[in-house]
């Protein structure tokens, strides 16, 4: 019964586990146990030898100028890439610079927008400084007023820097003048312009009140001194 | 080799003379093993001289970052053991169209495996059934004597690891070639 109990412990520690204490007092008690035991480490052993006897092969003289072969062409693979790349980094360029143009045949292309930042709250504009490096248009006037419609139906610019925070109504106001400043439909110095004389208003006078009579023929006069209460007859 | 290797001075590959000794050194002492690894996989010395070369070739591309003596041959060990098992795998493949396609291949394979070591095959047949990881354990454990630390260190896996594959490993055959089973006490 003990020997059914311990059987696979030992099959185990016949192939490198380690035994329990209980299953090696039971193979050091055991003579039939003990001799499975040492069949089995044999067998296990067999097989290890006959692996070891499997893989034990030299290289034969040939493998180190193998290597030295395989050196050598991977070598030359770099070489023949090496000079390879060479002539096709030049034609990138050449392609590139065909592309791209000359640098001085052509104004320099304007750099690509940076994409608006997602709209806050409220909108933000920067300062209201007329650009002077923006172009006027000399288009004929149907030309103009179609730019001025795609120029309306566009966001408003938002400016990288926000310095004053204005609500959204302001923004389109203060966008739409800055459109028309730059187009030099208004001039922007007149709004800065300090205002003319301003003239004083002059001194309030008050006539004096007339009440026509109820009666006929008798006209009273009342002077705002007279009317704190005293009435003439 | 120096004058080889100096010829491409200036390549993309490029070793100084003190890398190159070193590299002769790790050659000369690492070959063995880098052999009897492929051999492990393909049982095929032609094959496993050609991988373990093609190993060397590209340890050497690499050898400025694994100069230090333990590092190199665990580099190459699993590297060959990658090459071989790409080799033996694309090999399974094409044995396996060739069996499907061609019957008088079968029976001339057939003879030549009658005359073969019945052992050896059916031991090497059982290894090549074994998990990879578990194969690899007992394939390195043979070529290193069943240095248990050795394999560790080749395999940068802790020696309780190592142990624990080598007896699964050594369980698997043993079933698979049923050497255990006569031993078994029959109470």
């Amino acid at each position: 019964m003990s020997c059914e109990r311990y059987a696979q412990a030992i099959e185990d520690h016949a192939c490198g586990a380690d035994l329990a204490a209980a299953a090696a007092a039971h193979l050091d008690s055991c003579m039939r146990c003990a001799a499975a035991f040492e069949a089995q480490r044999r067998a296990v052993e067999d097989l290890d030898a006959e692996l070891q006897r499997g893989v034990a092969i030299d290289p034969s003289a040939a493998f180190a100028p193998g290597v030295r072969a395989g050196i050598d062409r991977a070598s030359s693979a770099g070489y023949r890439l090496a000079w390879l790349a060479a002539p096709l980094a030049v034609g990138a360029a050449i392609a590139i610079a065909v592309l791209v143009g000359a640098p001085g045949d052509r104004p320099a292309a304007p750099a690509t927008p940076p994409k608006p930042a997602p709209a806050p709250a409220s909108s933000t504009i920067a300062r209201a400084t007329p650009d002077p490096t923006a172009p006027v248009p000399a288009a004929p006037v149907a030309e103009r007023v179609a730019t001025d419609r795609r120029r309306r139906s566009r966001a408003i610019p938002r400016p990288a820097e926000p310095e004053i925070i204005v609500p959204p109504g302001q923004a389109r106001a203060l966008a739409r003048y800055m459109a028309l400043v730059r187009r030099g439909t208004i001039d922007a110095a007149v709004l800065i312009q300090p205002p003319t004389e301003l003239q004083a208003p002059a001194d309030l006078v008050v006539d004096p009140l007339t009440v026509a009579p109820i009666g006929a023929g008798r006209t009273e006069t009342i002077t705002p001194a007279a009317a704190g209460g005293t009435q003439k007859e | 080799m120096h004058e080889t290797l100096s010829r491409h001075a200036g390549a993309l590959v490029t070793i100084d003379a003190d890398l190159e000794r070193e590299f002769e050194e790790r050659l000369r002492e690492s070959a063995t093993l880098a052999v009897r690894v492929a051999y492990g996989v393909v049982r095929n010395h032609q094959d496993a001289e050609e991988i373990a070369q093609e190993a060397f070739v590209r340890a050497y591309r690499s050898f400025s970052s694994l100069r230090d003596r333990g590092a190199f041959r665990a580099w190459l060990v699993r590297l060959t053991w990658r090459l071989a098992i790409d080799r033996w795998r694309s090999d399974r493949r094409r044995k396996a169209r060739e069996d499907a396609s061609d019957t008088t291949a079968v029976a001339s394979t057939a003879e030549a495996m009658a005359s073969a070591n019945e052992r050896a095959r059916r031991l090497w047949r059982a290894i090549d059934e074994l998990p990879e990881k578990l194969r690899q354990a007992i394939v390195l454990s043979a070529i290193e004597g069943y240095d248990v630390r050795e394999v560790a260190s080749l395999l940068g896996l802790p020696e309780g690891t190592v142990k624990s594959r080598l007896f699964l490993a050594r369980k698997g055959l043993a079933q698979r070639l049923q050497c255990l089973v006569n031993a078994t006490p029959k109470p």
